[in-house]
């Protein structure tokens, strides 16, 4: 359960993503107007933040900037109706964790809140990670190799990378869009099924020798890799 | 009224104005030379005349031998007994006498010539005292008593005048020269600059810069004037662009909310849906819903890329390294289908943006995998000139009409008649906006087996880039 924060002007989407999260088990408090937003900000504490751009009073940007400068540390999810490829450069510029163009499938924002609210008990001090793993699948990011099982796989950098993302937000839904965002490194959705040709490879490659299916497809979400303990 | 060709170029009028100018100056020259000189031997004529009548007048009243007197004394006065008389009035204009008598000997004068028949000769051979060989006019009498005089005027002082007059006229001839093609190459400089100013404003417009404005120096000549309407003439087609291009953003943003709606509510439904089939329904909606939304979002993107706002953001991008990971990825789709990527890199630093760039290429490969057949292909190889690197795209597919090579660009723009085919026709119509935004430009290379796409990107450190940062 987290505590967010929701700044969003028009009620039908508010309301929409309101109930959504409550029903995620999520307790959301929203406000409709910049300055109203960024006094519960300040006053108040959140897990994660989700700033619409476009709102009265203080714009999305700027709410953050200033709640950043008085010292708020939450993550922050940036949303925009704009097609904004400029958009996302100086959102994710102005303090953003993350960004999302409207209109969006709810479960993205939902995948994308897991993946924040997962980033949130790294600090300075951990050190660097260099294995990786994820029931039986083991990643060594220095050598940048991949063992299941102990059983040396062969995979493509760029399908190194796709694991690695998978692994990080291991039982956790991943979307397209952020796969394209994260490992693409595409600010743009390219409507295209690459990443489902990726998927399928590096899919084939685990699952040879081995029963079941570590990638699942999350019907109208995304992929999960799912390890035997959850 | 049609002119000949070297009318045409402000180099060929310059330079013929300078010649005609020439030729009036020579044709003057010559006249002003035939003129004086005939004035002078006029002169001189007349003067030799005089000189005949006053000796011949003196003869009828004097001897033979007081003329001789005479003719010596005219012969020595002056030039210390030369035999060769300066005139007394006009220094330069010598006369010369020979006075002999009946039997043809000479009794006076000094003129160093055979004695002439009688009445005028124009070219008299004389030798002068110094040695000098030349011409005189003379005018030969027989006396009554059967002597004979000969006056003649050195014709020396004639040529001096001559050559005195043409040399002041191919002096004149040479100013006039000089002037004209020193002002012609300054005039050819100016026009070529002025018009060169205007062209290049031009082209950029034609590459889809309208923001190009022709420069003006604000001297208020006819070149500011003609620029000053030409920009008022930009500003106005330019606001009118964009008032059409707002209609459309404004038809796609606006259409985009109550989509937007319908999809969320939509999605709310199938969350809290049991049966299957009324769930199955739900995706299919959200899904056409969202091809709508996708249309829409793809239709503001161009024109956003078109704003060219991503300019400010551009920086030197390795396009040889974008081309390399967008094919990466690409790869394992077209080896499932059969297909080959062949890549012909070499190392360019272009200015822009990597993410437009990226976009663009991911554009490139999806166009080859949808539309250009089973089977079809990719081969990208680039080439680099002083400023653009040049990057052809070519696949072996089934190819397009060579009539479509501009159509394929535009928005919206789709082949198959069918509609089968998915996407919406924004591929190129992306791929030239960012080509565009790059002072770049996308075109059709080659229609025939396949099609070759040629994209041209300005290198890094380019002129046209160095010009971008005056402005």
């Amino acid at each position: 359960m987290m505590r967010i924060l929701l700044l969003e002007d028009d009620r039908d989407a508010r309301d929409y993503l309101v109930k959504g999260l409550a029903e995620l088990g999520h307790n959301v408090a929203w406000e409709s107007d910049g300055k109203a937003a960024l006094r519960l900000i300040l006053t108040d504490d959140f897990d994660v933040l989700i700033l619409d751009r476009l709102v009265p009073g203080l714009d999305g940007l700027t709410v953050l900037r200033l709640a950043r400068e008085a010292g708020c540390k939450a993550p922050a999810i940036i949303l925009s109706a704009m097609s904004g490829i400029e958009d996302r450069v100086s959102g994710l510029e102005g303090g953003a964790d993350d960004y999302l163009v409207k209109p969006f499938a709810f479960a993205e924002l939902a995948a994308r809140l897991v993946a924040l609210a997962r980033r949130l008990p790294i600090n300075d001090s951990t050190p660097p990670q260099t294995m990786l793993r994820a029931g039986d699948i083991e990643m060594d990011l220095v050598r940048r190799t991949v063992r299941r099982s102990g059983k040396p796989i062969d995979v493509q950098p760029r399908e190194f990378s796709l694991l690695e993302y998978l692994m990080r937000n291991a039982n956790r839904v991943v979307t397209r869009t952020m796969l394209l965002d994260r490992v693409w490194n595409f600010g743009f959705d390219p409507k295209t099924n690459i990443v489902e040709t990726h998927i399928s490879r590096l899919r084939t490659k685990l699952n040879a020798g081995h029963e079941g299916n570590v990638i699942r497809v999350v019907r109208g979400s995304g992929y999960i890799l799912a390890t035997d303990e959850a | 009224m049609k002119l000949s060709l070297p009318f045409r170029s402000v180099r060929g009028l310059s330079m013929t104005v300078a010649a005609i100018s020439s030729l009036v100056v020579v044709l003057i020259g010559a006249a002003t030379v035939y003129t004086s000189h005939e004035e002078i031997e006029a002169q001189i004529d007349h003067r030799l005349e005089l000189e005949m009548e006053a000796l011949v007048d003196f003869r009828r009243t004097h001897s033979l031998d007081e003329l001789a007197t005479l003719v010596r004394a005219r012969d020595g006065v002056t030039a210390g007994n030369t035999g060769y008389l300066a005139d007394v009035d006009g220094a330069q204009r010598i006369m010369g006498y020979a006075l002999t008598d009946k039997s043809g000997h000479r009794i006076a004068g000094s003129l160093v010539a055979h004695m002439p028949v009688d009445g005028w000769m124009e070219f008299l051979p004389i030798r002068r005292p110094d040695g000098s060989r030349g011409f005189a006019q003379a005018l030969t009498h027989s006396l009554p008593d059967g002597s004979r005089l000969v006056v003649a005027g050195d014709r020396l002082a004639l040529d001096k005048t001559d050559d005195r007059i043409i040399t002041i006229f191919l002096i004149g001839l040479a100013a006039i020269l000089l002037t004209s093609v020193v002002a012609a190459i300054a005039l050819g400089r100016l026009v070529e600059r002025r018009l060169s100013a205007i062209s290049s404003t031009a082209q950029g417009i034609i590459d889809g810069d309208w923001s190009r404005r022709v420069p003006l120096d604000r001297s208020g000549s006819e070149f500011d004037r003609l620029s000053q309407i030409l920009n008022d003439m930009l500003d106005r087609v330019e606001a009118l662009m964009r008032n059409l291009r707002q209609v459309s953003s404004d038809i796609a943003h606006d259409m985009r909310t109550p989509l937007t709606r319908v999809r969320q509510q939509m999605d709310e439904l199938l969350r809290r849906e049991d049966r299957a089939d009324t769930a199955d329904a739900l995706r299919r909606m959200i899904a056409d819903t969202e091809i709508l939304l996708d249309l829409f979002a793809g239709l503001l993107g161009v024109t956003e890329i078109e704003g060219f706002g991503a300019r400010k953001r551009f920086r030197p991008v390795r396009l040889d390294e974008v081309i390399e990971d967008i094919a990466d990825t690409y790869r394992p789709a077209f080896h499932d289908d059969d297909r080959y990527v062949e890549l012909r890199l070499c190392p360019a630093t272009v200015h822009g943006d990597a993410q437009l760039l990226m976009r663009a290429f991911v554009n490139l490969f999806e166009n080859v995998l949808t539309h250009a057949g089973p089977r079809a292909g990719i081969f990208i190889d680039m080439d680099l000139t002083a400023d653009m690197a040049i990057v052809r795209i070519s696949d072996d597919g089934i190819g397009i009409p060579p009539e479509k090579s501009e159509a394929i660009f535009e928005r919206l723009s789709r082949l198959e008649p069918s509609r089968g085919v998915p996407g919406h026709g924004l591929g190129l119509a992306i791929v030239r906006a960012v080509a565009l935004a790059h002072r770049g430009s996308a075109d059709v290379d080659r229609v025939g087996r396949g099609l070759t796409i040629r994209l041209a990107i300005p290198l890094a450190h380019s002129p046209l880039d160095e010009g971008d940062k005056d402005r």
